[in-house]
Parts: C-alpha cells; structure tokens; sequence
C-alpha cells in the first residue's frame, strides 16, 4: 500500500499535462484551409456525424487566426487527426511549415496541399479525400516536405490540388512560389521520385499499347558526369499492336519500344529542370554527400538518363 | 467400566448414544453415524449365539477393529461411526461406519473436454482412493493430522517421496500441526495458516476438484491436502502460470493447445486492462485511434450524460453485480438473470442513454476474457488490478497503464508462496516447467525447484 502511495505522489510531481478530455467535448479536425487577403483566413473542417462543419476565422497571424476558431467552437478543437493543410499560393510555404511544426497536438502524418481555388468545401470530407489519395499514391506528407525545406535538401514540391484531383506539383525554389508541374511532366517526375501507377502511352508497328508502372527504383551515379538509372516494371493495361505478347521475342520488342519512349520523356524533364536549375531531385546534395562540398552545381554536370523497363503480368490474353 | 462411566457423562445431552448390555458386553455407538445392518451383522448377531472369549477380536468378524487404550481415542472413533465393545479386561471398536456419502461426479467448476470426468467428493477415503488408484506405488506418503478441537477433521497432506523436497514436506507437517482452531468447514479454511493469503490479490494456493490435477501435481513435486467433508483438494505451492494454465487441455493436441495457452495468457492481461484502455484512449490519448473509429466513437458516446470514467465504473459494477446473483442464484431460476442482465441492462440501457453500445462491448470483452480462468480467486485479483489500471488511466492516459502495467510485473515477480517465487517459470525463468505450463511441449525433466529428482520415469 506504501509503495502504491509513493508511486501516485511520484507520477504527480513527475508528469506535467492532466489533460482528460471527454471524447464528445472533442471537434476532430479533418482539414485547415489557409488563405491571405491583408489578413490570414482560416477554415477548419470539422468531422460531425457523417458530414463535416466549417468554422471560418481570420486573424493579423497565423496563431491569431487559429485561436479566432478556436473561440468560435463551442468545443475543442482538436488537431491530432488532422488529414492535411490546404494553402494558396498568397500564404508563405515556410511561415506554415514552421507555425505547424511548433504546435505538438498534431499528428506527423497530414499532407500540405496547394491550392487555387478557396471554395472547395461542400459536405464531402474533403481533408479525408485528399489523404486518402496522397496515402494510396505514397506521396511525401508534411513532415518529408518540412524535413527538405529545414535541411534545405532540394526544392520544394507540395501536391496541388484542383477539380477533386491531384496529379500536378507546386513548385517552390528558395521558398518562393515558381510555377505548377502539371499533366505529362507532373507525371513523368513522378517516375524520377517513384510515385507510381502512371501509364506510358508507346507507338508500336500498326498501333499503340499503354503500360502501366507498378514500381519503379531510381539510381543516381555521380562521378565526372551525373547518371541516373531509372528501372521501371510495368504491366501491358491497354494494347492495340500487331505483336503477339504471347511470344518472348516480341515481349522484348515492346519493352524496347516503351525503353525508349520513357528515356525520351525523362531527358527531356531532365534537361528542362536542368535549363531553369531546379533541383526537386535532391541532386545537390548528393553530389555535397559523395564529395563532402559543391564545388559545381548540378547543372553544370553532364546528366545522362538510363532506362530499364520489365514488362510483366501481361493478363488474360488472346495475343 | 471406568470409560462406560466417563461415557454416560460426557454424552449426558446427546440423544443418538446407544448402550446396549448383551452377555456383560458393553455395545455402544451414535445410531446417526453408525449403520445398523452393520452392526446386526458384526455384532448384534454373533454375540447371544456365541461364547464370549478372553480376546473379543476373535468374535468379531469385521475386517476393521482396533484396540482401545486411550479415551480419547475411544471418543474420536466412537465419534466417527464405529462401534465400541467394552468388557472387563478389553475396549474394541469396529468399523460400523454409515454411508453418508453422495456418489462420485462429474467436475462442476474445473470442466474438460477431454481427462477424467471425476470429481472429488465430502468423503475423506473416497477421495484418498481417487488419489491412490491413479499412483500406484508406495512412494505415494500421507501424513495424517486431525484439525480442529470440536470438528476433528482427518487432515492429509500427499507427497510422493524421492520426488517432492522433504523440505516443503516438513515445512507444511509443521504448519498443519500448529493450527489450533475449532473446526474447519471446508479446505480453504486452512489456507491462511499455511500463507498469508493477504498479501497478495492473487490466489496463493491452488484448490481442485479433480483427481487428476492433483496426480499431475504430486508427479510434479508438489503436495497435496485432502481434509475431511471437503471436495476440494490444495495444492501447493501454486504458481500464477498453473492459474492461467490448468493441465485441463493437456489432452489435447499440443499444437493447436498451445494457441489456447498463449491465448489465455492474452486474456489475463485483456480482461486487466481493456476498459483502462477505453478510458486512456478515449480521454486522453485520443491520437492513438484511426480517425474513423474515433468519430464513431464520438457518435456513441455523444448521448451519454456521465463521463467516459463514471460509466466504465457504472458498467463492471452492473456486470459484478450480474456475476455474482448468477453464482448465487439457484441455477434452475438462471434464466431470469440472463434475460434481465442481457436484455433489460444491456439493451435498455443503450437505448435510454445511460451508457454508450461500444462501453456494453468493452465491458463484455473485459468479463469474457476473464471467464476463462476457472479459479474465482484469480478472477476476483483480476478484478482488484482493472481497477487500479482504470484510475490510473483516467488521470495518465497510456502512460500511466504503461506505469500500472510495471508495478503489476514488479507485485507479481516479486510474490512468493511457501518461499517459491510466484511468477516461476518465466522469473526465475525455468524451460521444464515452462514446457508443462505456459505451453504443452515434450519434456522429459522435471522442474529444479520443485524437485531434486529431475529426470522422469525414475521414480
């Protein structure tokens, strides 16, 4: 009984927070949504029953605004399931990253999300939506995006979100909002940072075949010139060629076809960010990590691109 | 004629001593305890037609007489059924005893698929036979030592010699002398003078009603005490692991049985502490639970009016309550419990809001999971711990069941019975022992702290 009394005393003096909370006092965030007109506008989506509630506030600062809402709920607003922060391209990326890294009630696996359009709640869960999207594709959430811009490893590339999709990049150098990567090369960057389940649309004789990519691996070699050695395995999903993909030989064909077509895309994306000097592949810093300093700048390499494509599960097939 | 004198005396206000003088032969016995066909038979019978020879043993042809020195001794027998025959010279008494005894059955609170399917019962004899017909041999020892002043219990605490330490053995002889109380009523009575049951929420000593879990005990190392009019036996000592784990299920398969072993296992610590894990992340660590099942939660819980804590309590009090008139209550009246604790609490109370429906499925889970065990006093030391974990995390979230969670390994490992460690075989770790309890597995040795003769089959 002693050593229960001393172990009750012990665990009041070396604990701090006594913070019991009644599950139906608590307004589970789904999504933040910040924007800036002369001051911060914030809209919180809050799960209620099976449809969500909006609660708006502003305030002259990020914590301003935060706390308008929370003055406005008539419970707690309660942050540690939050699914993802959506932000125009008015509010600064590092004023958010750094305002949201500080505050510990949230969890470290919501996803940032650019914006253009500030309308977009309805009744649909919109922050459980786009985390569910972001989560099947493996896409970098808020933490992998606050780790490159703290340890200044690339640029930054947060998920832009438009018309209920995401499958383009907001593209941000030095902190400053550039431009969005959107469609075919949003797409083709995705190969480079092996996001997967694009599809490559391939010419082949009398015809066309798509093969969708199921992983990809991606090998930098730095020595005098820069290689990058991309492997992808694929699956055929759509086909209209002649050759029979039933035989051996002209599976190696189509692979040939497809090689070639994808090398051609990613040297093109590559000589792009080369030209602009946009590192969203991390390539400073792997030079910095093989030769302990930047004696030149990625773009002052020669980039080479190598293509391994795999073509498997051709499926239930008649050729 | 000096004990028919004492006799007359001491049994002044006694209506059942019959004194009967045949042939100057003094016959005298208690007609509730002794049978009367037995004693026409042994004695009423032989005695008018025969004549009276200096040794009346030679008259007498029962198989059980014993010569009298000692009044005392001439109280105890005559006190158990049998017969006095007092003469000048000789005091006897014959085996006249009645059969008082309910026949041998099924084991009501320890039930099997598979094993013998005999319990013990109140007759002391009967049950030593249950015992000695499963161990053959001669190695088998009893000690017998009558408890209690007015009741005279036969005590008899089982060993078998050359595998149980002798040590235990004289340890427990010495305990069993020293108790010095008025009757006892049944076997656990005795436990407290045995250990300080008190020290613990735990049981300490092991109670059975089976025959064969106290053949597998005393093959073990261990002892075994029968006490009369009691129809359980003790074994000891006893370690949490045989609780959790009765040899029960040895029966079976030993690979699909170990699944079931390591399963209760689980369930020991699930039926500890599932509501304080309620409470914890339904409080405090709300972050711990996918955001769909929190919300759905949320939902439930949003009509209720009492705090997650107060309704916890609310709930394991209804269900205690329910459990013990469902052990109290004659079982042929058992369906007016079940309807009114299945459908009147459970449903109804959902329905006007007094708990939520997920609190109804964490309170069953919490007292399924503990029905497992068959011992009621490891159910009752569950009980004790469920609470302790449910204060502990209404204040402390996760961390303080991750605190109680240490100080119940600290209480457990640090208990010991009769000097043997309580949470034996995992600390001190023991694999023999281990491979006999905590699951089934081949082993041919026995455990080194309960014998000093380890190897098997070399009895």
């Amino acid at each position: 009984m002693k050593k229960l009394l001393i172990l009750f005393i012990t665990i009041f003096f070396l604990t701090g927070c006594y913070n019991y909370t009644e599950l139906s006092d608590l307004s589970v965030v789904s999504s933040i949504l910040i924007d800036y007109k002369d001051e911060y506008l914030f809209s919180v989506e809050i799960y209620e029953d099976e449809e969500t509630k909006i609660i708006n506030g502003s305030g002259n600062t990020l914590a301003d605004a935060l706390n308008d809402i929370y003055n406005k709920s008539n419970k707690t607003i309660y942050l540690a399931h939050l699914n993802a922060i959506l932000f125009t391209k008015n509010v600064n990326i590092d004023e958010i990253i750094l305002y949201f890294l500080r505050n510990p009630d949230i969890n470290n696996n919501f996803y940032l999300v650019q914006i253009n359009n500030t309308d977009i709640y309805s009744k649909e869960n919109i922050g459980e939506s786009i985390k569910y999207i972001l989560d099947k594709k493996k896409y970098p959430n808020f933490f992998n995006i606050a780790s490159d811009y703290i340890n200044n490893t690339k640029d930054i590339l947060v998920p832009f979100y438009k018309d209920k999709k995401i499958n383009a990049y907001a593209l941000y150098k030095n902190n400053n909002f550039i431009n969005i990567i959107e469609e075919k090369d949003a797409d083709v960057l995705n190969i480079f940072l092996n996001i997967d389940n694009q599809n490559i649309y391939t010419k082949c004789d009398g015809g066309y075949f798509v093969v969708n990519i199921d992983s990809s691996k991606t090998k930098y070699k730095i020595n005098k010139d820069i290689n990058i050695d991309v492997t992808v395995y694929g699956s055929i999903s759509e086909y209209n060629c002649k050759l029979n993909t039933m035989k051996a030989g002209d599976i190696n064909k189509l692979e040939g076809y497809a090689k070639k077509e994808i090398n051609k895309e990613l040297t093109f994306l590559i000589n792009s960010l080369k030209e602009n000097k946009i590192d969203t592949l991390g390539l400073n810093t792997k030079i910095k990590n093989k030769y302990h300093k930047l004696d030149k700048e990625f773009y002052q390499y020669d980039i080479s691109v190598e293509t391994n494509i795999h073509i498997f599960k051709k499926g239930f097939l008649l050729k | 004629m000096d004990f028919l004198n004492k006799i007359n005396k001491d049994y002044k206000n006694v209506s059942d001593l019959v004194i009967k003088n045949i042939k100057k032969l003094n016959i005298i016995y208690l007609e509730t305890l002794a049978d009367q066909d037995k004693i026409n038979d042994y004695i009423l019978k032989i005695i008018p037609k025969s004549n009276i020879p200096k040794d009346i043993k030679k008259l007498i042809p029962s198989p059980n007489i014993k010569d009298i020195k000692k009044y005392d001794d001439l109280l105890l027998y005559l006190n158990t059924g049998f017969t006095i025959i007092i003469n000048d010279k000789q005091v006897i008494a014959v085996e006249t005893k009645a059969n008082l005894n309910r026949s041998i059955d099924k084991p009501t609170t320890e039930s099997t698929l598979y094993g013998a399917k005999e319990s013990f019962v109140e007759n002391y004899q009967v049950n030593v036979g249950l015992i000695k017909r499963r161990i053959k041999s001669n190695a088998l020892k009893n000690t017998n030592i009558s408890i209690g002043r007015y009741s005279k219990n036969m005590c008899s605490c089982f060993y078998i010699e050359g595998v149980c330490k002798e040590e235990l053995v004289n340890e427990i002889k010495k305990k069993l002398a020293k108790i010095d109380i008025d009757g006892i009523t049944d076997i656990s009575e005795i436990k407290k003078y045995i250990v300080n049951e008190n020290k613990n929420f735990f049981p300490a000593l092991k109670l059975t009603e089976r025959p064969d879990m106290c053949e597998d005990a005393l093959l073990k190392g261990k002892i075994v005490i029968l006490i009369d009019n009691s129809p359980y036996a003790l074994i000891l000592p006893a370690f949490l692991a045989d609780f959790i784990n009765p040899i029960s299920d040895n029966f079976e398969k030993s690979i699909n049985v170990n699944f079931i072993k390591i399963l209760r296992f689980l369930c020991f610590f699930m039926a500890i502490f599932i509501p304080s894990l309620y409470i914890a992340v339904t409080t405090i660590n709300q972050e711990t639970v996918p955001t769909s099942l929190l919300i759905n939660f949320q939902n439930q819980r949003m009509d209720v009016p009492f705090s997650a804590l107060m309704e916890c309590l609310l709930t394991l009090i209804i269900c205690e309550i329910l459990r013990e008139s469902d052990i109290r209550f004659p079982s042929s009246y058992g369906s007016a419990i079940s309807i009114l604790g299945g459908l009147v609490l459970g449903e109804a109370a959902v329905s006007a809001g007094i708990v939520s429906p997920i609190m109804i499925i964490v309170a069953s889970l919490t007292f399924i999971s503990s029905m497992i065990f068959t011992d009621i006093d490891i159910i009752n030391g569950i009980r004790y711990w469920r609470l302790l974990f449910l204060f502990i995390a209404s204040f402390y979230g996760l961390y303080g069941i991750g605190l109680a969670l240490i100080v119940l390994f600290i209480n457990i490992s640090n208990y010991e019975v009769l000097n043997y460690p309580y949470f034996y075989p995992l600390s001190p770790f023991d694999l023999n022992y281990l491979k006999e309890t905590i699951i089934k597995a081949k082993n041919n040795k026995r455990s080194k702290l309960l014998s000093k003769n380890r190897i098997k089959g070399d009895l």
